[in-house]
């Protein structure tokens, strides 16, 4: 009998060990001689494009097997026609990979045309940056302090239910500054323009955006200047904080708010606050493959990306073209996201930012 | 003093190996590039921006702009000989270049477009190094409000490209300010007739619209008449190169002034090149006396688009610079580059990186200069396409069509809207409708509605009205307007009643009646859609443009039936008869036959994807049409296979349209 149990035993291991070096051998063998296509959901030349036109030629190299890459851009209905093109028609073979800024607010409100589902499709890894928000210097000429004393702000935005109107809009009525908002702003370029002219109080970017562009055109001109930046929260609930924007002494919202209203934020509107800015800013560009896509497929890429951390001539390359260097998020908690806010989203929270978007499009 | 002693580091900079390699090789692929309809610049700047990851930021510039500065040069080619506007920059053009063409003239239009292209480029570029200094209060004094009206002030060009009725180019102007609202309203979370169709959350492509509008009509016209691009046998044209290099140093100063015109429409973030050369032409009927030949092959009507859009880049690259604000997707992508150099936009460039910033003005001259001596030497063959079979050059153009409407969004709604829009195009080329203000109010729609909203959103009451630039426009506004009617009653007497080849012009009621059934019929079941839209910033302008195109459209309607009325009285006959004879004139068998092909070969499309049935397209027309043998056949087929597979797919690594029967079966 208990010789029964150690064959048994050593056959298991055997099963395993074998099945774990034919998993690693699959991931590695899985895109020898392959050409990955990476659909990028936006025109070239924008932010999108530029990162991961940064980034793929150093992805590729970390992937096992060392496929060939190309990025193809399928604009259309502000992303949503790439991300159903893959989520829908693309073949599950790995060799089609979504490389996107995920439309989570989409698929959680049902916006008109958003088909995708993320909870079905295969997260290969995310990425995060911060959100940089600036005034003009006509409203806070000494600094943030200033809008103690502010009573309204004219803030210029895309519409009611772009993420960052829904993120700015939120952050403001918590601070009870009266909104003037004035929406059908493409893109920040001529946002900042109306915000150099005096037509505009306010404006918000990416961090590398701001660094990139912003920061010498506005601050530097001393026509504005960076107040607070947004980023999502941690297990405990505290504003997650990023190196380099600290370094640039632009301080966290939640800090700012403290300082403005005396006591810590609390209450409904900060709990969805979190609960928003968790949905759409934990991780925001992304890498996808459709549904029912190979787990090898899905190793190997994963094992690429998040190399990526570690790769100085990439993150070099990063702070040279955006400022600072690429942070990825671990892979657990950005799945952990898809599985917990958008597969299965609070009702409640839905309803909130429903309420919120129709409130603000009137 | 450091000014000009950087302003000369500069051209050393762009002299020094391997920038000025670069540089003409940037200048090699722009020509081509230019010369494809439905490419252009756009692409070329995605195309060569990975390889300038890893060079010096002077070798990457000459690169990218040594490209991008001269594909506004070639796309003359497809505006003047085929009569399809190369890039979006040369859209007017063809108004005249290719009536040049038709009358055996091609090489003269071809010696004036790229003498001015390159007086254009150098004259944009020296404005640009000039004006950089200042040119950020300028700037500065343009926002939403003063836009609005910048883009009435365009659309009041319609009075002078109407042709011989300003009510239909009133009419046309609200279809194309609809047309343009299809799509999300950018400033509402509404999506405007969207019907549940994916496609139509995005705005209509403006290359699908015009492909559809110029190249089908003018493709159908040498299919049904069997000519060739020139009507004028190749031993009766005497026309010259030399002319046309005359012709534009004979109206230097019309030259200058269109030249500063895209200068400054340039510098206008959001404007484009799509408005710069219509605002040219634009400025080049309304400023002179002798209007009557403009649309019928006036040498002006060359030199004037054609000043503007290469100095319109030097103007397009100073918001980019000194600000960081790109103007439009072309220079979204310039801008990656800089960042991608290192290269921070905004006061630095004009302080600590001078020497670089002028060397992109440098670029832009040389590149202009050797652009307009290359093309130049090389018309001079193309000048002989003109007198080959027309049969043998559609397969070639059907080609360039289908894959230039593709790169739109690169999805099959492209085809749908290009189709939709040959047919629009073409009953309004066999009716007197004049295709320009239909294009002009579709570009400048978008802007128009955005800033009309941002501004009342901004300023309580209408007050933005009173800025002082706005009250300048709208002085502006008005003088043209008078103009404009004075113009039109002027050109009235001097246009040949009996002369039907101009835009416009075309003597035909019942198909003109056709036309605006159909608008009346779009513009009421459009303003009731509008009705249903859940916010008032949404149903505004679809509301305005539909009611004011309703009520024109009723009086056009009942215009054209007290015309039919009348010709059916002087000619003695009968509805039925004269019907068919209007049918006739208009070619309208055969040209339904065309259009069928077409329909079928996007219906096919879908199914066998672009691969077999582009090709297949070209195999169908130029053995069945051009009723050529099957080895032409089987060479046309093999070139639209391999420009496909190998340029679009492997090269530019476009997505294509695959087969759905392939899906289907599981490949």
């Amino acid at each position: 009998m208990k010789q029964l149990r150690i064959v048994s035993l050593v056959f298991c291991v055997c099963v395993l060990a074998g099945g774990l070096s034919e998993s690693t051998v699959q991931a590695e063998e899985f895109y020898a001689g392959k050409t990955i296509t990476c659909i990028v959901p936006y025109p070239p030349g924008g932010g999108t494009d530029t990162f991961f036109r940064t980034m793929v030629p150093y992805w590729q190299k970390h992937i096992p097997g060392k496929p060939e890459m190309i990025i193809k851009n399928m604009a259309g209905a502000g992303g949503m026609t790439a991300n159903n093109f893959v989520y829908e028609k693309a073949k599950p073979d790995g060799l089609t990979v979504l490389t996107a800024p995920w439309l989570s607010m989409a698929q959680i409100t049902k916006q008109p045309g958003a088909r995708v589902k993320y909870d079905e499709m295969v997260l290969i890894g995310g990425q995060t940056e911060g959100k940089v928000i600036y005034i003009s210097n006509k409203v806070v000429p000494n600094g943030v302090a200033d809008l103690k004393n502010v009573k309204m702000i004219k803030m210029g935005g895309l519409r009611a239910s772009s993420n960052m109107d829904i993120r700015n809009l939120l952050s403001l009525e918590m601070l009870g500054i009266q909104i003037k908002h004035i929406t059908g702003y493409r893109g920040g370029a001529k946002a900042v323009a109306a915000l150099m002219r005096g037509d505009l109080d306010m404006f918000a970017s990416n961090y590398s955006s701001w660094k990139a562009t912003w920061e010498k055109s506005v601050q530097g001109e001393g026509l504005g200047k960076a107040v607070w930046y947004q980023s999502a929260f941690d297990k405990s609930g505290n504003q997650i904080s990023f190196d380099a924007i600290e370094k640039d002494g632009i301080p966290r919202y939640e800090v700012v708010y403290e300082m403005l209203k005396g006591k810590k934020p609390a209450g409904e509107k900060w709990e969805a606050y979190k609960w928003f800015m968790n949905v759409s800013m934990l991780f925001a560009l992304s890498a996808w493959l459709p549904p029912n896509s190979p787990d090898a497929a899905a190793q190997a890429l994963r094992t690429g990306w998040y190399k990526l951390s570690d790769d100085e001539e990439f993150q070099a390359a990063s702070v040279k073209r955006f400022g600072a260097r690429t942070i990825l998020p671990p892979y657990e908690l950005c799945q952990g996201v898809v599985n917990n806010y958008v597969g299965n989203p609070d009702p409640k929270m839905v309803k909130y930012f429903k309420d919120f978007i129709a409130k603000y499009s009137k | 003093m450091e000014y000009i002693s950087a302003f000369l580091e500069g051209l050393t900079l762009v002299f020094q190996w391997p920038a000025i390699g670069y540089l003409f090789l940037g200048v090699f692929i722009g020509i081509w590039l230019g010369a494809i309809p439905g490419v252009g610049g756009f692409t070329g700047l995605v195309l060569l921006l990975p390889f300038t990851y890893t060079m010096e930021p002077v070798p990457a510039f000459a690169l990218l702009l040594g490209m991008f500065a001269v594909t506004s040069t070639s796309d003359t080619i497809a505006s003047v000989l085929l009569g399809i506007p190369g890039t979006a920059a040369s859209q007017a053009t063809i108004l005249d270049g290719n009536p040049l063409a038709r009358q055996g003239k091609a090489s003269k239009a071809f010696g004036a477009a790229f003498t001015v292209s390159a007086f254009g480029g150098v004259f944009g570029g020296l404005l640009m190094a000039a004006s950089l200094p200042i040119v950020r209060p300028f700037l500065l004094k343009f926002g939403e409000p003063e836009f609005f009206m910048l883009t009435v002030w365009g659309l009041t060009m319609v009075g002078s490209l109407s042709g011989r009725s300003i009510l239909k180019g009133i009419v046309l102007c609200c279809f194309g300010v609809w047309t343009a609202t299809i799509g999300y309203a950018e400033h509402d979370a509404v999506p405007r007739y969207y019907f549940g169709v994916e496609y139509l959350l995005n705005h209509l492509p403006i290359v699908a619209c015009i492909l559809g509008l110029f190249a089908i009509p003018e493709m159908l016209d040498i299919t049904v008449k069997e000519r060739n691009i020139s009507d004028v046998p190749k031993d009766q044209s005497n026309a010259t190169m030399l002319d046309g290099i005359k012709e534009a140093f004979r109206n230097w100063w019309l030259a200058i002034r269109c030249a500063a015109i895209g200068v400054y429409v340039g510098m206008m973030p959001g404007l484009g090149q799509s408005v710069v050369d219509w605002a040219a032409y634009g400025h080049a009927i309304q400023s002179t006396k002798d209007k009557g030949k403009f649309g019928l092959g006036d040498i002006r009507g060359v030199i004037a688009p054609e000043a503007a859009n290469n100095a319109h880049r030097g103007g397009a690259l100073m918001p980019t610079i000194t600000f960081g604000i790109p103007g439009d997707a072309m220079m979204a992508v310039v801008l990656g580059a800089l960042m991608i150099q290192g290269l921070r936009p905004g006061p630095d460039m004009l302080t600590d990186h001078l020497d670089i910033t002028f060397s992109l003005v440098w670029t832009l001259i040389i590149a202009n200069i050797i652009a307009a001596v290359a093309m130049m030497i090389w018309s001079r063959q193309l000048s002989k396409l003109a007198f080959i079979n027309g049969m043998m050059i559609v397969p070639v153009v059907l080609l360039f069509i289908m894959m230039g409407t593709w790169l739109g969004t690169q999805t099959f709604g492209d085809w749908i809207v290009m189709l939709i829009f040959g047919v629009i195009g073409y009953m309004m080329k066999a009716s007197g409708w004049a295709r320009p203000p239909l294009v002009i109010a579709f570009v400048l729609g978008p802007i128009m509605e955005n800033s009309f909203l941002i501004s009342n959103r901004m300023v309580d009451n209408f007050a933005w009205m009173l800025r002082p630039v706005c009250l300048i426009l709208l002085v502006m506004v008005i003088l043209t307007i008078v103009l404009s009617v004075r113009g039109v009653i002027n050109r009235r007497k001097d246009i040949d009643l009996d002369v039907e080849v101009g835009e416009g012009l075309t003597h035909n009621p019942i198909f003109s009646f056709y036309v605006s059934m159909f608008m009346l019929v779009v513009f009421i079941a459009a303003g009731i859609v509008a009705l249903t839209f859940p916010t008032y910033s949404a149903k505004q302008f679809p509301l305005i443009t539909c009611s004011l195109g309703t009520v024109l459209t009723l009086y056009l309607c009942w215009k054209d039936i007290q015309l039919i009325k009348s010709e059916l009285y002087s000619q003695k006959t009968d509805l039925a008869e004269y019907s068919h004879r209007c049918a006739e004139k208009a070619m309208f068998r055969v040209s339904s036959r065309f259009i069928g092909m077409m329909v079928l070969a996007v219906a096919l499309g879908y199914f066998f994807g672009m691969k077999v049935v582009v090709p297949a397209l070209m195999a169908a027309y130029s053995h069945f049409w051009g009723k050529f043998s099957w080895k032409v056949t089987l060479v046309f087929t093999v070139i639209g296979f391999c420009v496909i597979h190998f340029f679009y797919d492997k090269l530019m690594h476009f997505v294509l349209l695959e087969s759905a029967v392939l899906r289907w079966l599981g490949f």
